[in-house]
């Protein structure tokens, strides 16, 4: 009787988790241009009961639309074996795909091309394009491609952005992660305990971009993205950089590229699976991670639904993840946060957003700041991560952060207004008290009454004069002129303390050559440096430094602040400055 | 006497032009404003200077999906929370929350209500959620309690506050979409036709300033366009972001 209940029970459980997965329906539609979309005729809320009877006409698979479907399995497969993650969105969705047509969302028929539909139906659609009619293989062969729509999907069951650039971006880079690890996965035979990294495994599209070189598209390599090195596939050369890219966009007034600026963050990501240098700049050697460790990160980022808005924001949440799961300092955790500082995104830590009890203070003033207004915030450490969980038992008080979208329109007409009130009720407070020590001075001094304010002026300082008390010695010395100083500058990841000369130091490709050779040298490709391009003043006691332009080209002040020739800007040094001079970035610190 | 009168006249003038700021500034602000909790600038403020399209050519049907009210969020923040309530549920999540809202900066109009939640599996329990102004969903502003031994440990995300919005549109969905294509140039003979679902008023933060808004899938005929998703203000009809409706 037990044996027969065991049985029951084991039949009941079998056939609930057979029901409970996701079926793909596939649809054929051999070679044609489909003149309608898919999404106008899909029932919204009944697209997966609509799906089992949907174009019978189509059901039947050619070769083509087959490997599409079964490569749509793989994906399906790897989440679940591997996170028991069920379908896209780990809520069993069915998925619908419509292969081998071309489709008309432009003013042609497009056959070179994969989407994944960000509707709200409920089932995931994924299309995947006919290619080129003669080829041998269509787009649905490549398990990366593939992989990368099924990834969109993944990416919209977490909490990254997507109505921006940068989360468009990102949307791509972490589909581009998800299809070149299931194929990974997949012909390291289904086990990410032996999925190994081959000379081509972060290379896409192979099938893809034979299909264009068949259709006679001039085609130069002969994959789609390399994620290992975004440079190679014939797009910008500046796609190693985010702040490089976006000066190159700007100089050559384009419009930002989502898969370009995605090229970033792939990029760290296959420095963590596979370690090395960076591609271009080269800098440290990372280790590698493996695919394994590198992906449970992102997964775990996913699946807790931590926020990004930004590369930076990504960065920091990976790194949290991998402090959260392999432990603050961890080989993981500093290889992750090793890999985005390799790409120029900075891992910056998880901190305290600003309440709006205290007024915002711009980053870069002309005047000397106030530093009793400075945020009090950890300062991020580009060599040791500080993205790490919250420990419970010291809870801090909220701490206000630079926030310069509070300085908006209102906020700043606010402030300025404020600022003046007070000035001028300073102004005449101070006056009226002079007023009246000079009125005292007056009377003992026998000065007129009835002179202006000027004269009374002019006048007390003659009356302070008067008494014969010995003037204080001017000092000369200067506060922030000390013997010896130095800074930290970090130059395409390579970083050195450098000693002051009259507490200061000029950047440009001669003038640190003068100062540390070595760091000159990563300067030498970009041809926008000039010989002095800006001069760098330390004040120790202020905790500041000013930056001078000396070059026509200008630079950047922590990417925002843009400096033109002899303009000056003062900052806190409390944190690094990041002066982009050309498309270099280098960063200055305290030692 | 002549500079003294001067310079009183000048202070006085200053500091009246001073007052004229903060009253039009608080105008202005009063007129949908928020704060955002977090950190600093984010690239896009820097890409519009650099070669976005002008949204009022002739007709926006060949524009870029990027227009220029993109979305501004400040980088992710995380904010410590105390609480002698233990997290055990998304019951008691809710009530951190709800505890923490005023550290957080948040007001009465402002809700955190938990969506889902998720064991990380090395002793962290992540309730999630999204904040909302007046019932109305905030767009992008996603967070995550963490909890540790059902202990609240730190809110993790982005928020908006001091949000101050007449949250009733002025123009229906369908409205709001024809009204920002019209602004844009497209002329009548051209339609306007909205693909129904989905269709959700959110607050909208674009670079200076909140919006109520409409996300309305649609397209244009003659000749007909993709399908796009738009992001409207619902007060004034004014096209604030066109999305495209797949990720290639």
């Amino acid at each position: 009787m037990k044996t027969i209940t065991y049985l029951f029970i084991a039949i009941a459980f079998s056939w609930l988790s057979t029901s409970a997965n996701a079926e793909i329906y596939a649809f054929d539609f051999k070679g044609q241009c489909m003149t309608s979309e898919f999404d106008n005729f899909i029932p919204r809320h009944e697209a997966d009961s609509w799906a089992q009877t949907a174009f019978p006409e189509y059901r039947e698979l050619g070769e083509k639309a087959r490997m599409a479907k079964f490569n749509v399995q793989v994906a399906y497969d790897f989440f679940l074996q591997e996170y028991n993650w069920r379908s896209i969105d780990n809520l069993d969705t069915d998925i619908l795909l419509f292969a081998n047509y071309a489709g008309t969302r432009g003013d042609d028929c497009d056959s070179f091309n994969a989407y994944f539909w960000q509707n709200e139906v409920s089932a995931a659609e994924i299309s995947i394009l006919a290619g080129y009619p003669d080829a041998p293989t269509g787009i649905g062969h490549d398990l990366d491609v593939v992989g990368h729509e099924f990834g969109h999907g993944i990416y919209a069951a977490g909490s990254g952005g997507d109505g921006h650039l940068a989360g468009r971006a990102l949307n791509d880079s972490v589909a581009d992660m998800v299809g070149v690890t299931v194929r990974a996965w997949f012909e390291s035979g289904k086990s990410f305990e032996n999925t190994v990294v081959r000379a081509n495994t972060f290379e896409s599209g192979k099938h893809f971009m034979t299909n264009m070189r068949m259709a006679g598209y001039n085609v130069d390599v002969d994959f789609l993205r390399d994620i290992a090195n975004p440079t190679r596939h014939g797009g910008i050369s500046h796609t190693e950089d985010l702040e490089a890219y976006m000066l190159y966009v700007r100089s050559q007034n384009l419009e930002a590229d989502h898969y370009e600026v995605g090229g970033i963050t792939s990029l760290a990501y296959a420095l963590m699976v596979k370690g090395g240098q960076h591609p271009v700049k080269g800098g440290d050697s990372l280790e590698p991670m493996g695919f394994k460790t590198s992906f449970s990160i992102l997964m775990y980022v996913i699946k807790n639904k931590l926020p990004f808005n930004d590369n930076e924001d990504f960065a920091s949440a990976l790194s949290y993840a991998a402090s959260n799961m392999y432990g603050a300092q961890s080989t993981e955790h500093l290889g992750t946060v090793a890999a985005f500082n390799a790409v120029g995104v900075r891992v910056a830590p998880i901190m305290p957003p600003a309440i709006p009890t205290e007024p915002p203070v711009p980053d870069v003033s002309l005047p000397t700041p106030d530093l009793d207004q400075e945020p009090s915030v950890p300062a991020p450490d580009v060599s040791v991560p500080t993205s790490m969980p919250t420990d419970t038992s010291e809870p801090s008080i909220p701490q206000s952060t630079v926030s310069a979208l509070s300085l908006n329109g209102p906020m700043v007409l606010m402030m300025l207004g404020g600022v003046v009130v007070l000035l001028s009720m300073t102004v005449i407070l101070l006056s009226g008290k002079r007023n009246k020590e000079v009125q005292a001075h007056m009377k003992d001094a026998d000065v007129p009454l009835g002179v202006g304010l000027d004269t009374i002026l002019q006048d007390n300082r003659k009356v302070e004069k008067t008494p014969s008390v010995p003037e204080p010695t001017p000092s000369v010395v200067k506060t922030h002129k000390i013997a010896i100083e130095s800074l930290r500058l970090e130059i395409n990841g390579y970083a050195k303390t450098v000693e002051l000369q009259n507490s200061c130091v000029e950047l440009g490709r001669t003038a640190l050559a003068e100062v540390a050779q070595d760091l000159s040298e990563r300067l030498a490709d970009d041809p926008y440096i000039s010989r002095r391009h800006a001069r760098v003043d330390y004040y120790d006691t202020q905790q500041e430094v000013k930056i001078t332009c000396l070059s026509e080209n200008g630079l950047t002040i922590n990417g925002i602040h843009e400096l033109g020739v002899d303009e000056k800007a003062r900052i806190s040094i409390k944190r690094p400055v990041d002066i982009t001079l050309g498309k270099t970035k280098i960063t200055v610190s305290k030692v | 006497m002549k500079y003294s009168v001067s310079n009183k006249m000048l202070l006085v003038a200053l500091m009246i032009l001073g007052v004229a700021m903060v009253v039009g500034g608080m105008t202005w602000k009063m007129s949908g404003s928020a704060t955002v909790a977090g950190g600093d600038v984010s690239m896009e403020a820097q890409e519009k200077s650099g070669g976005q399209q002008n949204p009022s050519s002739s007709d926006s049907s060949k524009q870029s999906t990027e227009p220029p009210g993109d979305l501004e969020l400040s980088p992710v923040g995380s904010l410590p929370v105390s609480s002698d309530t233990s997290v055990v549920d998304d019951e008691s999540a809710a009530q951190v929350l709800e505890e923490s809202k005023s550290d957080m900066g948040l007001g009465q109009d402002d809700s955190l209500p938990i969506l889902s939640h998720s064991d990380d599996g090395y002793g962290h329990v992540f309730y999630h959620t999204q904040q909302y102004y007046k019932g109305i969903p905030v767009y992008g502003t996603e967070m995550v309690l963490n909890t540790q031994n059902s202990q609240a440990s730190e809110v993790i995300g982005t928020w908006l506050t001091s949000i101050e919005l007449d949250v009733v549109p002025t123009l229906g969905a369908e409205e709001a979409l024809i009204a920002a294509y019209r602004s844009q140039g497209v002329p009548e003979s051209r339609q306007v036709v909205m693909t129904t679902d989905p269709t959700a008023l959110v607050v909208y933060p674009t670079e200076n300033r909140v919006v109520l808004a409409w996300i309305i899938n649609g397209r244009l005929s003659d000749p007909r366009t993709e399908d796009y998703r738009h992001i409207v203000n619902a007060h004034e009809g004014e096209m604030i972001l066109k999305l495209d409706l797949v990720h290639q």
